[in-house]
């Protein structure tokens, strides 16, 4: 058997002469019997080839039942392949590059849904973890639950085995062995190492009463024990100076720890020391991060309840300013890895289908072109048919071709991927943690190779269906390219365009929704001027700043040097911002209306403000006043209120003069202003009444430093550092953007909806006029002596023009009414990604079905132009 | 009376018992098969030869090249020891199927 292998595949020749000698020996004896029956020699010869059946059939038979036959035939049919990719370069660059792209593409994209939504987390029970949060309506981006919460849900949670949180910590300065070093630490509860699964490398972990009593103790990651200790093990129980204090080093990370999301530093742990703040009154100190390891079975709405009851419980111990803010405040339980990608699942599973559909057009473009190319080649295959390959052979052929073909754009478009995935992280908002693990592994190659060998049995499919159709004979006697119009214009071809079309209706139609979403947020007025704006959150030691007084003072000597700050035109302090919401939230009432019953007051955002606030962020002042500096807190209360207010409260009334009660504040503010609405809590959110009051009233711990200069950002904000560094180094000094920055990052995630969407819809729209074109080129082209008959006797070239227009645009309105019925279906999926627009929105709906008709015209005039300028005579003599 | 074709599996069969009683070529092959079965049973060439050269690639068969009584180089097939071994295998085989065959048509 394995000689046999041996032989047919080394000493070819031979085989293939004793076998043609053997056929040959055979076909002549039959004509020696016939010629003894009394045949002449030469009725005998053409009796004897017809009862043989063809030489070339009977050695093609046996070539097809040797052993490695399918090797000897996969060789040939590469070779045959390559040759006619090599005759026809143009078709297979073409080829190439569509199915690099949309082989990329998808390729790319599945990067992305493989790490967000089917990856694996490297913790232990990944699947038990959940990410606690709490979300307070008027501060809708500060997720941190306060510490009181925490240290309550630590103790009594019975679902979650163990509740542990990270975050917080900073920049601190190591000194005190070799070189100083700038590192990031971040603090973390005693159990958090042990509920993610890992032990530390060396040493050991924190211990719960490390964590009580505040021991400066520290944990070293892998890279700085490397870096700053030489990997040395004697490291343990040696003592660090850590910003001047010395703190014992009790443990090492193993190199694979890594904090579930990447905001922090993982270089240097520190104790949270959050049960030593177990009351009230440390509800500002917020825990940045909270997971909880549930037990076996439980949902995340099962802990959220629990979380929720237990938050209850307590709630009457508290101040009943506190209690007013927990009213609307909620507990949100997700699952880990749901929260690491973020919102972006759906997004990135609808441009998986949509770069999935840009694929399929491709193909069918390809298909197209190969069934083009196949009537072409009708009488190469004919011959072969003739010689004796089977439909199969002819089959695997052409199959072999369009492989050949899926594969060269699969490994280019492979090439793309990788590099792109580097791009589509750029691409992800901010809060998709997971995106710096996106990149190609064994799944996207499985799953790259897969779409290829899809993608080459589509294409090679069609021109087989569409060649077998035809006739051996004949094919093999017509003339050279003139055949019937059902000949060079098969059904499956007009099928697949008309398909393809309907695709990329769906595609153009989704774009559009999203342009318009896209359009709709970007040309909202935000109430605001963010021009030349810098914005820097400031945070003030709560303890060093325990009172009111100590904390207007900061604030009043940084309003002053930040003034003098050369190039600086406005400063003003605010406990909250344009889409950012404020920090406080507060029960109000109007003075002059019978009393609300307990517990009824609305609650409305409230931010204290500095007298420029509303000049230096641009936010007009509608009517009467802003604040001054006579506007104290031992003066009569005044308030400015947002026009949502004003409507809401005193409807029909003039609001300013009129009284309201704030909660929590002592004395009664008389309404001063009404200031424009603002977009307080991100674009999405509609403006919600808001009051603000002088800040000497409402000096909180953390407020913004706000700045209008010409001055170009970077330099601003070393300068406002510098003047917060001079009033007290310990305040620390974050979050510094630009209004515009921070306006653009509210945009984000609109625009990068939009713009791969409009790039796909793009794409998809010019394969499919590439498509419609070639269609139509081919039936010119096929058509040419008929269009020289039809001129000849008299046909103008209008006549001539509309008939093949006509055609072509029967095609494109079919493809474009099955793609609008489409579009109706799918853009439900968008839903949730659109703004102040519905998925069926018949304008949006017109205008791409309205854009595809012209570019579809355009892709059918060019040839039919082609059509009427032949000189009909040439035509008729052609043949 | 027509040529019936072959029932799948028969030919092996056939080829072995007739290159048991001496080598041949392939014509010589197809005109014995025909002779041997009172012309019920005709092979093509299209099956013949596919069929020769899978049975030497399996060892049943041997082949080389001699002079024919016409004077033509040909190819001349016998069997192989392992072919005969075949050849006892397969009628055996027969024998069943052609008495199981038989029981079933004459079941009531």
């Amino acid at each position: 058997m394995f000689r046999a292998l041996l032989r047919n595949l080394l000493r070819r020749r031979q085989v293939e002469h004793d076998l043609d000698q053997e056929v040959r020996t055979y076909a002549d004896m039959l004509a020696d019997e016939k010629a003894q029956c009394g045949m002449s020699r030469q009725e005998a010869d053409r009796a004897a080839r017809i009862e043989l059946g063809g030489i070339e059939q009977v050695k093609e038979q046996v070539r097809a039942s040797r052993s490695g036959a399918w090797l000897d035939q996969l060789a040939a049919d590469l070779r045959y392949a390559l040759r006619a990719l090599r005759r026809n370069p143009g078709f297979a660059a073409v080829t190439v590059l569509t199915l690099a792209l949309g082989i990329g593409a998808n390729a790319a994209l599945f990067s992305a849904v493989n790490t967000l939504l089917l990856g694996d987390l490297p913790y232990k029970d990944a699947d038990r973890l959940m990410y606690v949060s709490e979300f307070w309506p008027h501060e809708p981006t500060v997720p941190g639950p306060p510490a009181p919460d925490f240290t309550n849900w630590h103790a009594n949670s019975r679902l979650a085995d163990q509740i542990e949180a990270y975050g917080g910590g900073g920049a601190v300065n190591l000194t005190g062995a070799g070189e100083p070093e700038h590192i990031i630490g971040t603090m973390v509860t005693a159990g958090f190492l042990e509920m993610i699964g890992l032990r530390p490398e060396l040493g050991r972990n924190f211990t719960d009463e490390e964590d009580s009593t505040g021991t400066p103790v520290v944990m070293l990651g892998h890279r700085l024990w490397q870096r700053h200790f030489g990997s040395s093990p004697d490291v343990i129980g040696r003592q660090i100076q850590l910003d001047g204090v010395a703190r014992t080093v009790v443990g090492v990370l193993p190199a694979s720890f890594a904090f579930p999301d990447n905001n922090f530093g993982q270089e240097l742990l520190l104790p949270m020391g959050v049960s030593l703040k177990p009351g009230w009154r440390e509800r500002n100190f917020r825990l940045v991060r909270v997971m909880a390891h549930v037990r076996p079975g439980v949902t995340p709405d099962a802990l959220r309840t629990e979380l929720f009851d237990l938050l209850r419980r307590t709630a009457q111990d508290e101040p009943p300013q506190f209690v007013t803010m927990r009213k609307d405040m909620e507990v949100r339980v997700v699952p880990l890895r749901q929260w690491l990608s973020g919102d972006v699942s759906r997004p990135v599973l609808v441009l998986q289908a949509a770069v999935g559909m840009v694929l399929l057009i491709g193909c069918l473009n390809i298909a197209n072109l190969q069934i083009a190319r196949g009537i072409a080649r009708r009488k190469e295959m004919a011959v072969r048919a003739a010689l004796g390959a089977g439909r199969g052979r002819i089959a695997r052929l052409l199959l072999t071709e369009a492989l050949l073909l899926s594969f060269l754009g699969g490994s280019a478009g492979l090439a793309l991927a990788y590099v792109s995935t580097s791009l589509l992280r750029r691409f992800l908002p901010a809060d998709v943690h997971l995106a710096d693990r996106i990149r190609i592994d064994h799944r996207v190659l499985a799953f790259t190779l897969a779409i290829a060998i899809l993608s080459g049995i589509l294409t090679g499919l069609a021109p087989f269906l569409a060649a077998s159709r035809t006739r051996l004979h004949q094919t093999l006697k017509e003339g050279a390219n003139r055949t019937t119009e059902a000949a060079i214009h098969p059904r499956l071809n007009r099928v697949l365009v008309i398909a393809e079309i309907a695709v990329a209706m769906v595609l153009l139609a989704a774009s559009g929704l999203l342009i318009r979403s896209f359009l709709h947020m970007a040309s909202l007025d935000p109430g605001f001027n963010p021009d030349g704006v810098l914005t820097i959150r400031l945070a003030l030691p709560e303890r060093k700043y325990a009172t009111d007084l100590a904390r207007a003072a900061f604030y009043d000597e940084l309003r002053e040097r930040a003034a003098s700050i050369p190039g600086v035109h406005n400063v003003a302090i605010g406990g909250g911002l344009p889409l950012i919401g404020t920090r406080a939230l507060a029960g109000v009432w109007p003075v002059d209306r019978p009393a609300a019953p307990p517990g009824g007051r609305p609650s409305v955002p409230i931010a204290g403000v500095s007298p420029e606030y509303f000049e230096t962020l641009g936010i007009p002042l509608i009517q009467g006043r802003a604040f001054t500096d006579r506007d104290r807190e031992d003066s009569p209360g005044v308030a400015i209120v947002n026009r949502v207010f004003a409507d809401r409260f005193f409807p029909g009334e003039q609001a300013i003069g009129k009284r309201i009660s704030v909660a929590g504040a002592d004395n009664q503010h008389e309404i001063v202003g009404i200031a424009g609405n603002v977009r307080q809590q991100g674009l999405r959110a509609a403006a919600v009444p808001t009051v603000y009051v002088p800040y000497r009233r409402l000096p909180e711990t953390e407020e913004l430093l706000i700045l209008r200069s010409s001055l170009p950002s970077s330099a601003l904000l070393a300068a406002a550092a510098e003047a917060v560094r001079a009033i007290d180094p310990d305040v620390p000094v974050y979050d510094a953007a630009t209004m515009q920055e921070r306006l653009s990052e509210a945009l984000s995630s609109q625009r990068a909806n939009m713009t791969l969407m409009g790039a796909l819809a793009a794409l998809a729209l010019a394969l499919a006029g590439v498509g419609i074109f070639g269609v139509i080129a081919y039936l010119v082209n096929g058509r040419s002596l008929e269009f020289g008959i039809r001129m000849a006797l008299g046909a103008q070239h209008r006549d001539v023009l509309r008939m093949v227009l006509g055609h072509g645009m029967v095609l494109a309105l079919a493809g474009i009414v099955i793609g609008l019925g489409g579009a109706l279906a799918a853009t439900r999926a968008l839903r949730t990604l659109l703004f102040e627009i519905s998925p069926g929105d018949p304008w949006t709906l017109a205008a791409s079905a309205l854009l595809f008709t012209v570019v579809a015209a355009a892709a059918c005039y060019i040839p039919a132009r082609r059509a009427v300028r032949v000189d009909p005579m040439t035509t008729l003599r052609h043949d | 009376m027509a040529a019936e074709d072959l029932l799948p599996g028969t030919l092996d069969l056939l080829i072995l018992q007739t290159l048991s009683i001496g080598p041949h070529h392939g014509l010589g092959i197809s005109r014995r098969i025909e002779q041997i079965t009172g012309g019920t049973f005709k092979v093509m060439p299209g099956s013949l030869f596919p069929a020769l050269h899978r049975m030497e690639e399996q060892g049943w068969l041997a082949a080389e090249w001699g002079e024919s009584e016409t004077n033509r180089k040909a190819k001349y097939y016998r069997l192989t020891k392992s072919g005969y071994r075949r050849l006892g295998l397969e009628k055996v085989r027969w024998d069943k199927v052609a008495l199981a065959i038989r029981s079933a048509l004459e079941a009531r």
